[in-house]
Order: structure tokens, then sequence, then C-alpha cells
């Protein structure tokens, strides 16, 4: 694909861009990340004006919207679900099929596909986002992920895909806009959604000390007002480190800018996607008004019922609905598991999708340590997919090339292929986009990255210095 | 690359002769795969049976006049799904009387269920496709999908299909063939696999043209989307001749275009 190209062309490039502009121009960001800085310039006139953003993690804070003009009042007492039920279904439906239309372009998760211009939303994964062709995940489609062998790197895409939605129902508390449906009988599974990566561990450190500055308290009053002995030199202790970083920074190894890459590609949606630590949790943990679960029974003709019923009655949001491990024996019970049951359950979920085009997206994974893909049954359920990958982890000796290769950068490790097999709108308007051994993934910490794949040269000779983070 | 060609079926460079509507009924097999979806053909084909005319080839200006209905069945997609596609090919279908879409695919288990409902379904069917006054074309997709998801046998299935056989002068069924769906590893009548492979030969064998869709062998390249092979079916026609051959396609968002092979 070409644009993934144009992007890596652009990272091993940066290191020289990096450097012209840490000399040359003013980056707002970069004297910010420096933690001794203590000038004066920041903090003192700062604290007045940030002061009210008080306990709020500055990046999170939505932006203030004027909403006077549009009918949102109507809207604002079916906040309470349990009130909406209460209405007549029909009255109800009528009020929300006005709002639906408008209420999604606002939508902050949602931006228009850049091949189709149909609306879409993150997958929780920027860069699966990228390989969908559309910036994302056309709402009114559905994604399958199959996964080889007996790992679960799945999960952490199902489990990503949730938490994008209940990060984005959060961000204004009045007026939630996603709604996540998971079909399991484990009530638990939304107590293990990741959290928002809030950057390295030095990251927050430095994010503390700002946040700490910014408070009005009285030892920064104290530091602002009277005390500018220790503020000079720690400013002059700043400007020293400043110097001995140079180099570093010249290498682009301090660079907090890169280190996060972010994705966030633009400010007009940027909170279309988030970046997602696996390491961390989903704080508060999504409540009932957030996720609804559907258990499983002996068939699926109630699930069908009940997964219509919850979207109707979460109509004006977008529906994030997760169908982690489809059919995996733990869960499903064998009368589930055959294919005329699986398949017609399928198709009905097709069918769901076609029917709330404008707010219902699926995520679904499927382990084919259990159902080969050579299989009639994957095959069908690809066919009434949108789009299909396909993550094959690498064997062990795989891995111990890989890191042998990659022996100073270890975390350059792939963990395995990922094959495309459709993607949403295209492949059913009759391009052929099967891509096999394409892109490789690796999980991390920070995100779960795809990228192209390409077999490493290994290179013995190489000098151990660059890839290091030197501490001074 | 070598020049840009007309899509053509038969000898006289027609792709559903006008002789099919007067005497000499048509019975079309369409195969694809993964990687080659069929939509584009089937549009052409809708417009074609509509009008006898084609988009993507050079006569395309000459003037349309209506010449069939065409009923398109889909259990796989719903209306939206061909709107769009067609309206860029210059075919208002809202505003067509003579197109006629049946959606078999919204919330279908809901309607069926057992292999009597799909009967039922089908008697109904035609009983309305055949109120249709004159000519009719009949496209049916996804019908395969039924025998992995009910208890269907191919031949009460291919029963079904012969009802609407009757009643249309030109029918094309569009049909799934991966290996996955067709690839048997044991006898065993109730397999799904086993279904499908059957219902795919069976209807081989009752057709009079075959057209199959399949990606290059040798994956994915950038300016070629797949082959498209035109063959004769096992039942020949009277005096209309299949011109065989093998086309390479290339679709992309704004164009299809296709080349001799």
């Amino acid at each position: 694909m070409d644009h993934k190209r144009i992007k890596l062309d652009g990272q091993s490039k940066m290191s020289f861009r990096k450097r012209g502009e840490v000399l040359g121009g003013p980056n707002p960001r970069i004297p910010n990340a420096v933690p001794g800085r203590g000038g004066a310039p920041v903090t003192a006139p700062g604290i007045p004006g940030r002061a009210p953003l008080g306990p709020n993690v500055p990046g999170r804070v939505p932006p203030p919207r004027d909403i006077s003009g549009t009918p949102l009042p109507p809207r604002g007492a079916g906040i309470n679900p349990l009130k909406r039920t209460g209405m007549e279904p029909d009255l109800l439906a009528n009020q929300v099929q006005n709002l639906s239309v408008e209420e999604i372009v606002k939508h902050p998760g949602v931006r228009p596909s850049s091949i189709t211009s149909q609306a879409t939303i993150s997958t929780g994964s920027a860069d699966l986002d990228k390989i969908l062709g559309h910036q994302g995940l056309p709402v009114g489609s559905s994604y399958l992920l199959e996964e080889s062998g007996t790992t679960d790197f799945s999960s952490v895409l199902m489990k990503s895909f949730a938490s994008q939605g209940i990060v984005q129902n959060r961000l204004d508390p009045k007026n939630p806009n996603t709604h996540v449906i998971v079909l399991s009988s484990n009530q638990a599974w939304g107590k293990e959604l990741p959290g928002v990566y809030k950057g390295s561990s030095r990251d927050i450190k430095r994010n503390r000390v700002i946040q700490n500055e910014q408070k009005l308290s009285v030892q920064n009053l104290l530091d602002t007002g009277d005390a500018p002995k220790p503020r000079a030199s720690s400013s002059s202790n700043s400007e020293k480190k400043d110097n001995d970083l140079r180099i570093a920074w010249r290498y682009g190894l301090n660079d907090p800018k890169k280190q996060q890459a972010t994705p966030l590609d633009n400010e007009t949606y940027k909170d279309f996607n988030h970046q997602f630590d696996i390491t961390s949790r989903l704080v508060p943990s999504p409540n009932a008004n957030e996720i609804t679960y559907i258990p499983l029974g002996t068939s699926f003709k109630p699930v069908i019922k009940q997964l219509e019923t919850t979207i109707q009655r979460h109509k004006t949001k977008i529906i994030r609905l997760v169908i982690p491990s489809f059919l995996n024996p733990s869960m499903y019970p064998p009368p589930l598991a055959t294919s005329q049951e699986a398949l017609q359950f399928v198709h009905s979920l097709r069918s769901l999708t076609r029917k709330y085009s404008k707010t219902l997206a699926i995520a679904m994974s499927i382990p084919l340590e259990l159902y080969p893909r050579d299989s009639l049954l994957i095959k069908q359920i690809e066919s009434l997919s949108d789009a299909v990958f396909n993550l094959e982890p690498f064997n062990q000796e795989m891995l111990k090339f890989l890191e042998k290769a990659y022996q100073n950068q270890p975390t350059k490790v792939q963990h395995g292929l990922v094959h495309v097999y459709k993607v949403p709108h295209l492949s059913e308007k009759g391009q052929m986009l099967i891509m096999k051994s394409e892109f490789a993934f690796k999980n991390g910490k920070k995100k779960f990255e795809i990228e192209e794949w390409g077999i490493p040269v290994e290179d013995e000779g190489e000098p151990q210095q660059t890839t290091q983070n030197i501490d001074f | 690359m070598s020049q840009q060609q007309d899509l053509n079926l038969f000898v006289d460079n027609s792709i559903i002769p006008q002789k099919v509507y007067r005497d000499e009924p048509l019975f079309g097999v369409i195969t694809h795969t993964q990687g080659t979806s069929p939509s584009w053909l089937i549009n052409l084909l809708i417009e074609n049976a509509l009008y006898g005319t084609c988009v993507i080839n050079h006569e395309k200006n000459q003037h349309r006049q209506l010449r069939s209905n065409v009923v398109v069945i889909s259990f796989l997609n719903d209306f939206d799904f061909y709107e769009k596609d067609l309206k860029r090919n210059g075919i208002e279908v809202n505003d067509n009387q003579q197109f006629h879409f049946i959606d078999l695919f919204t919330d279908l288990f809901q309607k069926i269920n057992t292999p009597e409902s799909i009967v039922k379904i089908f008697d109904q069917l035609s009983k309305t496709i055949q109120n249709i006054p004159n000519k009719k074309t009949i496209l049916i997709e996804g019908i395969e999908f039924l025998l992995s998801s009910t208890g269907i046998t191919s031949i009460q299935l291919l029963n079904q299909i012969n009802k609407l056989n009757k009643i249309a002068d030109a029918l094309f069924i569009i049909t799934g063939a991966d290996k996955e769906l067709i690839d048997i590893q044991h006898a065993n009548p109730s397999l799904p696999e086993f279904k499908t492979l059957d219902f795919i030969i069976r209807l081989l064998h009752r057709s009079n043209i075959v057209l199959g869709l399949r990606p290059l062998e040798t994956g994915r390249a950038k300016d070629i989307t797949g082959t498209l092979t035109i063959s004769k079916g096992t039942i020949p026609f009277d005096s209309l001749v299949v011109s065989e051959k093998e086309y390479l396609f290339f679709v992309s968002r704004e164009t299809t275009k296709l080349f001799f092979r």
C-alpha cells in the first residue's frame, strides 16, 4: 500500500528533520518537556488560565463545543437509558431518526473515509486503520480477525476496539456517543480493557512535574514570587543540561515527539483514535450504560433479537459490537458451532450491519487452530465479512532469527505476519486486494503495530552505539 | 499492455443476444472466488439485459432501448449495494419500471429456516416474477449459501432454480466456487462441502454458457485484477455460438477494463 510506504520513508528521514527543528525552529513542545526548566515565561503567567482545569489530564479535555443551536434538549432527557426504554419505542425512533445523521457527523470518533467518504471509526489500532484503506472501519461494516496458532494476539485488537469506543463515549460526559456490545457470557471482559497510553514512564514523570507546577499551591507561589535565587540556578542548570543533551538531540534520541510518533494526523479528527497501553486498565471500568454483554445460550436466535433491541435502544450512538473468539468451544456450546447455526448467525450479523448502516460496526475474531482456513465454514464467514485479516505468529526459529538480526534493536522484532484477504467496500466491488505476507505485526506495551514486512539483513559488524538510549 | 477490449460473450459480438429473448433461452453460470467479486460483471449484465448496451464497450453511446425486464435476487447484498454502481453506469433503477430487486438478504433467516420454507419462498417468487409482463432476465446471487446454512439438499435447491428457469428468458446463477467450498475430504452427502460441489457440478451440466472470474495465479498485480474465462456450457444452444476466450480484467474505483490474454 502506497501511503504506508511513504510513511516509512518519512521515518527514515526523520532524524534529519528533527535536527533542523531543534536548532532553528521554535518548537513549543521541546522546551516544555525539559523538566528542570523553571524559567519564568511559562509557569507564573500560565497559572490563572490553566488552573481551572485542575485534576484533568491536559490532553484529554474535550474541546468546548457550542451545542446551543442544535436540537440537543430532547436528547438531554434521554441520557438515562432506563428512562428511554420507558418511552414509546416508535415515537422515540422517529425522534432519534431525525437526529442521527447530524449526530454522527458531530461524533468525535467519526471521520469520512478517504476512499468512499463513508463515515468510519477507528479500530483502536492506528496501523490497522491504515491497512483497512479507509483510515478506519466504515460504519455499517464488519471486520474479521483470524488468528493461526495458539497465541491470543487478536484479543489485544478486540479489546482496543472496545476501549476506543468507551474512551470516545467519555469525552463529553453529558453526551454519550458510543455503546459497546460484547457477545460473551464473561461479564468481566470489560474490566480488562486497556487504558489510554500516557507516554513513556519518563513522559509521565514529566507531565506530573508540569502538573504540579501548574497547581496553585503555596510552594509554587513562593517559588515564583519570593525565591528568585533557586529559580535562577535551576534555569542555568537546565541550560547546562540542554547543552549536555545537544548531542543526543542531534540524533533525535531524546526527542519525545519521535518516541511517541503519534498517529493523530491532524487536529480536525484529534479524538478519532487513541493509543492504548496494554499494561494499563481503563479506569473506571465500563459500566452498564457503556457496555452491554449478550450471553450465549444454545441457540443464536435470541442473541440476534437481543442485539437488535440493544442497537435500537442506542440509536443515536455508534455501536461497536465485539465478538471475541467466535466459536471458541470454551465459550460456545457445541450446537452453536455447526455450520448451519454459525452461518445463519453471521449472515444475520451482516444483515444487521446493512440495516443499521449508520451506527453499527462489528469486530470479530476467530481462532483458526480450531476452524482451519481451508474449510467451508471459514470461507463462508469470510465471504460474509467486509474485511478479513489473518494474524500468523512466527514460529520459534523465526523469532530467534529476528532476535539475532535485530540484536541491537529488540523493539524491532516483529511477532508475526498479517495477511489481508478483504478490505471493506473495495473487495466487494471487485478489486483484488489479497495481500499475503505483505505486512508484519508486533505487539508492544504502547501499541499494536503493523508495518510492511521485509526479512531483515543479518549484519554482524554493526557498531553498537547508535540505537541505545544513553542517559546522562 | 495490450489494447482495451470490448466485452462480448457470443461470436456475433453481443453480450446477451437478441435471439435469447425470441426463442433461445439462456442459462448462464458465473463462478467467482475470493478476490474477484463479480459485482461489476453483474452490473454490466443488468445493463445489457435492460438496454442491450454496455458502458465499458466502445459503442456505449448507442441508443438505449428497453428490451427486457431484469429481476435481481440476492442472498448476500441489499438494494443499496447495487443502486449506486448502476447509477454510475447510467441506470436510474428507482425510476426504472423494468428493474426489480428481490431482497432475500435482509433478515433472511427470520423468514426461512427449513427446506420447506425455502420451497415456499421460491413458489411465491416464481409467481411474482411470472406476473411481470414481457421478457425477463433473472440474476441470482449467492444462492449456494443456502446449502451450507440450511438443511436443503443440492437437488432440492436445483429444483427451485428450475422453477425460475421455466419463466425466464435468460437466467444467470452467480455462485462462489472457492476451492474450500468444494473440496471434499469425505464423501458424506450431508457435508456442506459435498452439497456445494454437487450443486455446482449439476449447475454446470445444465448451463449453456459459463463465465469464470479468478485472480491471477501469480498473486496480486497492480494493473490486473484477474481473468474472465468464457466457455460453453454442457448444453449447446440451437444456433447461438459462444465466443470462448479468456480476458484479463482490471477493476478500479473509476473504471473496468478488459484485455485479451
